[in-house]
């Protein structure tokens, strides 16, 4: 059940109604019971991974809290990473370490008979095993009581609207909402489905549209020239961010609905003026997930340049490889940490020198920053889109070297349209915080951007378009 | 809530409106693949009707079914459509015109199995959706949820509002029967090459053995009973394929000639390398590995009209 799909239209209307008729003691259960469903929709049985990791995380939490010995404590929260990690590796991992193993086996002659497993990916994984994990971590560290409610808890690993794409909430922010009774609100209905509306019109309209164009190149790009690359490059940067900033949106739309407010996942990325402040825009709740998990617990920035840098590359192969079990994936991340540790080598550097960045640069400057930083994280997509190395590097050298007519599409028109207005929208919103500040807004502006959101997708998107990137992960 | 009624009033009322306005520049636009070219097709009144997909489109050329059969031809073969479309279009044009003397109908492997995609191509024949039964029965059969969508006028011109505006109130040159030329030769390494690296889902042979639509056969049959009440001859055309796969093409044959037994009066005519190995294994007669080009197509549609006159 896709959010751009009618199933999940009605799955919506009855769940919201549901909600608002059911008395607070009830609306867990029927959320949690939502949930279930919604999961099931994809592959039934790959709920009972998911009840493994809940029941692990639930059990550890109570007594990681319950237990005043910090040795036992250490030893619930190692044997509950463990074990939750141990899920994600057998689904994700073990066939990637295993054809890595039999290659270099086969390198050395030797005989290796260990096959690879043959079972699909459950959806979202990679994002309930964090949230799930962050919760564990949050409880050892004193900063979040363990919740004794199993209902809650499952639901807050779940919870339908970010089950399978994020954004990986912690416990601080999602889990007390759960208990917190809410209130019908016509107001922030209004607010959730235009925020939702915003959302499917990137995906359906902007995302899908330039897929259709990505997709054609990507997939035959050995018979495509270096010009054609490279506008598939950047449709392919733009389909991501529509993707799944699109998803986003939607989740945090929904459950706005609701009452329950979800973190914000992206905020304008490709407007950044450098790398590390495109990590601070761009998926959100995972960047700051390997923040204070990952690099503040290997010492973060308070040590020395070479282990500081060592931290940083760490933590982006890291990001890299959690993506996907796949080389192209921790190149993909070891890009960006290397874009990172040349940045704070530039800052040193610069600082050595004694050259002073001026306190407000002027638009030029701020303009070359926006592209030189878009141009290295377009460079980076690649690893991201192609499924082997080989390919990659073919097609970044051929990109870099833009020869050749365009290969046009007239989907094309559509999706560079579509790109212009959401550069645009983002632009505004970031400038306006629209989605926080829409009730000051007229009534008139208001309806004018549902009603153009709304008929762009009827009009304009795409039928059956693809699934959302970040489902794989 | 006034407000949110309000809201809803308002969607609906400009839903309508747009969705009337699109619905007018639609009709006064003859040209363009997303909708234009369908509409010029439909106020066509020729003698032979060819339909089908691009394999109609690129290859049958109705200047030569006229040359040597002395009977007008158009050629409404669409790109990207099959099947569903054809039958769809012809329920709208039989309700428009006297019968046609002749109906070509171009027909491959996969062209009456059920095909997900299939239904959500002929999306393009939704302005005409209050027209026709069957136009409605087969696109409300893509979803449960399809009847409530086609509810909303603007949806009816889902992907087609860019091409209408690019060739709103266009039409096509005097004398345009339809045909879309294909220049250029195929290079069978890189074509070869291309095929292999496309996601297919499906190979030929497996294509070959899936059994038959019940909901496309129904289609036909209705086809042929209808086609044959009013005089029209209908020839169900299989055309070249670069390459084909033999195997694969046999067992198709021999299960569309046990289901056209049962339908008397569709003649199933077979032009490919089966038929005329010494002519369609030559590259220089397509343009890519599923099309003819322009030498290749007035030798294709030169020995339709030799069957077709045999047959009459």
């Amino acid at each position: 059940m896709l959010f751009n799909s009618f199933s999940f239209v009605s799955f919506f209307g009855v769940v919201t109604l549901l909600f608002f008729v059911l008395p607070h003691s009830l609306r867990w259960l029927m959320l949690l019971l939502a949930s279930c469903f919604f999961y099931m929709s994809f592959v039934p049985i790959y709920i009972l991974i998911l009840a493994v990791t809940i029941i692990i995380d639930y059990g550890a939490g109570i007594w990681i809290e319950d237990t005043f010995d910090p040795s036992k404590k250490k030893i619930f929260l190692a044997l509950s990473i463990v074990s939750v990690c141990a899920v994600l590796f057998v689904f994700k991992y073990f066939n990637f370490f295993n054809a890595n193993v039999a290659a270099l086996a086969a390198a050395l002659h030797w005989n290796y008979p260990i096959e690879a497993l043959r079972i699909a990916l459950p959806i979202g994984l990679s994002f309930h095993t964090f949230q799930s994990l962050s919760y564990v971590i949050e409880v050892y560290r004193g900063r979040q009581k363990a919740e004794h409610h199993f209902g809650i808890y499952a639901l807050y690993v779940m919870y339908f609207p970010q089950l399978v794409a994020g954004p990986i909430e912690r416990p601080q922010n999602l889990l007390h909402q759960f208990h917190e009774r809410k209130y019908f609100d016509l107001s922030r209905l209004q607010d959730g489905l235009s925020l939702a509306l915003w959302g499917l019109f990137k995906k359906v309209v902007v995302a899908d549209s330039l897929a259709i164009y990505v997709d054609t190149i990507y997939n035959n790009s050995s018979y495509h020239n270096g010009a054609t690359l490279l506008v598939a490059t950047y449709c392919f940067a733009f389909q991501i961010y529509c993707d799944f900033s699109g998803y986003s949106d939607i989740a945090r739309g929904v459950s706005r609905v609701y009452g329950i407010e979800l973190m914000k996942n992206f905020d304008a990325p490709y407007f950044s003026r450098s790398i590390s402040e495109f990590w601070t825009r761009w998926h959100i709740s995972l960047s700051t997930w390997f923040r204070d998990y990952v690099y503040i617990p290997l010492g973060g920035n308070r040590v020395s340049s070479g282990r500081n840098f060592f931290n940083l590359f760490t933590v982006f192969v890291l990001s890299g490889f959690w993506h996907g079990a796949n080389w192209t994936f921790i190149l993909w991340g070891a890009l960006h940490g290397i874009y990172l540790i040349a940045e704070r080598l530039w800052g040193i550097a610069r600082e050595w020198l004694g050259v002073v960045p001026p306190v407000e640069a002027g638009p030029v400057r701020k303009a070359l920053s926006v592209l030189l930083v878009f141009h290295l994280v377009l460079v980076a997509w690649v690893f991201f889109r192609v499924s082997d190395m080989a390919t990659a590097f073919d097609v970044t050298r051929r990109m870099l070297v833009p020869t050749g007519n365009i290969f046009f599409d007239p989907i094309l028109v559509q999706g560079v349209l579509g790109v212009l207005l959401v550069t645009g929208g983002d632009w505004l919103i970031r400038r306006t915080d629209y989605w926080n500040n829409l009730c000051r807004y007229p009534v008139a502006l208001r309806f004018a951007t549902c009603l153009a959101m709304l008929f762009g997708i009827s009009l304009l998107g795409v039928e059956k378009g693809s699934q959302f990137i970040y489902f794989q992960f | 809530m006034k407000r949110t009624a309000v809201f809803l009033l308002l969607t609906v009322l400009l839903d309508q409106g747009l969705g009337s306005v699109l619905g007018y520049i639609q009709r006064q636009t003859f040209t363009g693949d997303r909708g234009g070219l369908l509409n010029y097709a439909l106020t066509q009144e020729p003698q032979i009707l060819v339909l089908g997909s691009s394999r109609a489109q690129f290859q049958i050329m109705p200047s030569v079914l006229t040359e040597k059969l002395g009977l007008t031809a158009y050629n409404a073969g669409l790109k990207g459509q099959d099947f569903l479309y054809a039958v769809m279009f012809y329920d709208l044009w039989k309700r428009r015109h006297p019968p046609t003397k002749i109906l070509v109908l171009t027909i491959d492997i996969e062209s009456l199995i059920p095909r997900e995609t299939e239904v959500n191509t002929a999306h393009l024949m939704a302005p005409y959706i209050d027209e026709s039964t069957l136009v409605r029965e087969i696109l409300y059969s893509d979803s449960p949820f399809k009847r409530f969508e086609y509810l909303a006028r603007t949806y009816r011109f889902n992907g087609s509002v860019l091409s209408l505006a690019n060739h709103a109130f266009h039409r096509p040159p005097n004398g345009y029967d339809g045909l879309t030329v294909t220049p250029g030769a195929l290079d069978p390494v890189t074509e070869t090459g291309v095929l292999n690296a496309l996601d297919q889902d499906r190979t030929a042979f497996e294509m070959a053995q899936v059994p038959f639509s019940p909901q496309k056969l129904k289609y036909l049959r209705a086809l042929a009973e209808e086609t044959s009440r009013n005089g029209t001859r209908l020839f169900l055309l299989h055309t070249p394929i670069f390459r084909q796969d033999e195997a694969a093409h046999q067992v198709w044959v021999d299960k569309l000639r046990a289901t056209l037994a049962g339908m008397p009066g569709v003649q199933f005519v077979d032009i490919c390398i089966a038929t005329h190995p010494e002519l369609f294994t030559r590259p220089e007669l397509y343009r890519n590995l599923n099309h003819l080009n322009r030498a290749g197509a007035e030798i294709m549609t030169g020995l339709l009209a030799a069957e077709t006159k045999r047959r009459l």
